[in-house]
């Protein structure tokens, strides 16, 4: 797989209270080395979510060059480091992964979850 | 016994409930669930200024890179970070490598810590960070980078252990 073919798109899911004012359909966008690319995304850069996926960014990378799909149907759900007010911190925001025909702009179809 | 210095139960933070309310779109109801450690995030605006989260930024400088990375960071590049953690691209010369940035929140930890503890929010201590990719060279080729502190207004640099008209 190409790793400049494809991109990986983390989409704003749910969201609530954040104090970065990040909302629901909002974007990050990253390329298969993980790096976040600026003026393709649409959410406010927070750390505090795009740090969480750097494993998931980790994780991708070793399943492209394994031959797979890189985003993997175990880990595709991801969320901040802040814990939210129910649970002694403030906001929360979730993201759901996707890969992405760079030149197409096609969401390229999830691997199916693996049966139990 | 809570610990005199920190929010104590009874605090409500009433000077400045109204704008966190306003800024987080927090009801009563959610603001009566913030937990004590949360008020006392709150409760360095009390120390360093209710604007302090906007006085101030943290700039990530890249200091070596001598080849263990293909992202094209460069010595001298930085990535500028508001102190909501927040990467502000216009002030950002380097690619955003999530690899080399995501230990960069661990600084923001402290910040917050620190600034409720009424210091200079940046630690004095983790001020030098590296990219995680470690290789058969034993790391040596790995880009690293230095944080430090500096007004947003003025890009100056902020050393002083106790910021300046400030009270901790």
């Amino acid at each position: 797989m190409s790793s400049d073919q494809f991109e990986i798109v983390a989409e704003v899911t749910k969201v609530f209270h954040c104090a970065n004012f990040i909302t629901e359909g909002q974007v990050y966008v990253f390329d298969l080395r993980g790096v976040l690319d600026p003026a393709r995304s649409t959410a406010p850069l927070c750390l505090g979510i795009i740090a969480k996926l750097h494993p998931a960014l980790l994780l991708a990378a070793d399943r492209a060059v394994s031959g797979l799909h890189p985003i993997s149907p175990s880990w595709r759900n991801f969320d901040c480091f802040d814990t939210g007010i129910d649970h002694g911190g403030t906001g929360k925001v979730f993201v759901r992964l996707t890969l992405r025909d760079r030149t197409t702009g096609a969401i390229v179809e999830d691997e199916p979850e693996p049966a139990c | 016994m809570v610990d005199p210095y920190y929010v104590q139960p009874d605090d409500k933070l009433e000077d400045m409930q109204s704008q966190l309310k306003r800024a987080l779109a927090l009801s009563d109801a959610d603001f009566a669930r913030l937990s004590p450690e949360v008020r006392n995030l709150f409760a360095a605006r009390r120390h360093l200024g209710h604007s302090w989260l906007d006085d101030f930024e943290v700039v990530v400088e890249v200091v070596s890179n001598p080849g263990g990375c293909t992202c094209g960071v460069a010595p001298g590049q930085r990535i500028v970070l508001s102190m909501r953690h927040a990467i502000k691209p216009e002030l950002s010369d380097a690619p955003l490598c999530v690899h080399l940035l995501s230990p960069i929140l661990s600084i923001f930890y402290m910040t917050f810590d620190r600034a409720q503890e009424g210091l200079n929010p940046l630690t004095p201590i983790w001020r030098f960070h590296e990219c995680p990719h470690t290789g058969e060279d034993h790391g040596a080729s790995k880009a690293r980078c230095r944080v430090y502190l500096r007004r947003t207004d003025t890009h100056e640099v902020v050393d002083a252990r106790i910021l300046p008209g400030t009270t901790p």
